[in-house]
């Protein structure tokens, strides 16, 4: 699930759990991306017909693409990203690989940001809270809502 | 996108709705016991969504909900995950402490550890029911995890436990009972995500394919 806009928009991904929200943006030409990664790497799944957009790996190069079509220039694009929670409250390991998709999430998403050589502006990832999160492309402000703890702005 | 379009035909979506049914069925009788008084339950609504689509069905994204999320394992693997709202949990909390439901100041504070305790329980005793009646059903053993309880946005709970079969399956079976007790209905949502050969397998063994 990918999504490019340009100002006055803003960008939105609902309820986020171990899933991320990648927001890429170019300040200058206020033009901007937001991907909702569900798991981190297309490697692991050998089988086509996978949607590309679920991968932190194709999802975030698929998406930088689209931009740069659209007018962004590369060496200004920066980036901003939240989610990655490990949301259930599991004390046995029978469902570890589950606990550990957030960290494998967040990480795969470093590296492909890296990879691109994009710079990773801020972030708020891990926990145990779903996350909604708005990116107003106008501002390049991140805003992140958590059930109980209100609002923060990255 | 490359997606398919799938649908469920009539045939299967009645042998999944008899499954359900019986499986409402115990837990009605497993509740009933537990709680000393009679719970009468609607027939089942059963659909094949997609797992992007579970968020709206159950209200939108980011509605606040209680889940208990169970993983199987055996002969059929995945997760099955049960959904109440705010107000249905604290209906259940009442109904098993036998004490009036207390009155929440803040809608969204949090549950006290006993709270969390019945709660976890009845998601134990709903899916027990469940995979008893599956089991019984189709003859295949399966066994379940204890369940792991989180109170949060509706589509992060799903995002997560989808993420599972992201991998492998895209389809969700989401199962839609009222359970009646005198003046109190609670309405359950239990979603049973199974991987994708988990998915053949349970309908070969209902002899549909």
């Amino acid at each position: 699930m990918m999504k490019v806009a340009e100002s006055p928009d803003q960008l939105y991904c609902l309820g986020l759990g171990s899933c991320v929200g990648v927001a890429v943006y170019d300040p200058v030409a206020k033009i901007a991306g937001m991907i909702h990664v569900l798991l981190p790497s297309m490697k692991e799944f050998e089988s086509a017909g996978q949607l590309r957009t679920k991968f932190a790996d194709t999802g975030i190069s698929d998406m930088v693409a689209e931009l740069l079509k659209k007018g962004a220039v590369k060496y200004r694009l920066k980036a901003k990203m939240a989610g990655g929670a490990s949301m259930f409250d599991i004390k046995d390991n029978s469902a570890g690989e589950l606990m550990a998709i957030g960290k494998r999430n967040v990480q795969s998403c470093r590296e492909a940001l890296k990879s691109l050589g994009i710079e990773l502006v801020a972030h708020d990832t891990g926990g145990t809270k779903g996350r909604t999160i708005i990116f107003d492309i106008e501002t390049n402000l991140l805003t992140i809502k958590t059930i109980n703890k209100g609002e923060k702005v990255i | 996108m490359t997606e398919q379009i799938e649908s469920i035909d009539s045939l299967r979506t009645d042998i999944l709705r008899e499954i359900a049914n019986i499986g409402t069925g115990h837990a009605a009788s497993a509740l009933s016991a537990l709680l000393g008084r009679t719970i009468i339950q609607t027939v089942p609504k059963v659909k094949l969504i997609h797992i992007s689509e579970m968020p709206e069905s159950l209200g939108g994204a980011e509605k606040v909900v209680v889940s208990g999320m169970m993983h199987i394992t055996g002969d059929i693997s995945g997760y099955l995950l049960i959904i109440f709202d705010i107000d249905q949990a604290d209906s259940i909390i009442s109904l098993v402490m036998g004490k009036q439901p207390r009155r929440r100041s803040k809608a969204r504070s949090r549950f006290s550890a006993m709270d969390k305790s019945v709660l976890t329980e009845t998601f134990n005793i709903m899916s027990g029911s469940y995979l008893t009646a599956v089991a019984e059903f189709t003859n295949l053993t399966m066994s379940q995890s204890i369940p792991y309880f989180c109170m949060d946005m509706v589509g992060a709970i799903l995002n997560t436990a989808s993420v599972e079969i992201g991998k492998s399956g895209d389809y969700a079976i989401l199962f839609n009972s009222e359970l009646y007790s005198e003046n109190d209905c609670i309405d359950s949502n239990l979603i049973l995500l199974p991987d994708e050969s988990s998915c053949d397998k349970l309908l070969n063994s209902l002899g549909i394919i």
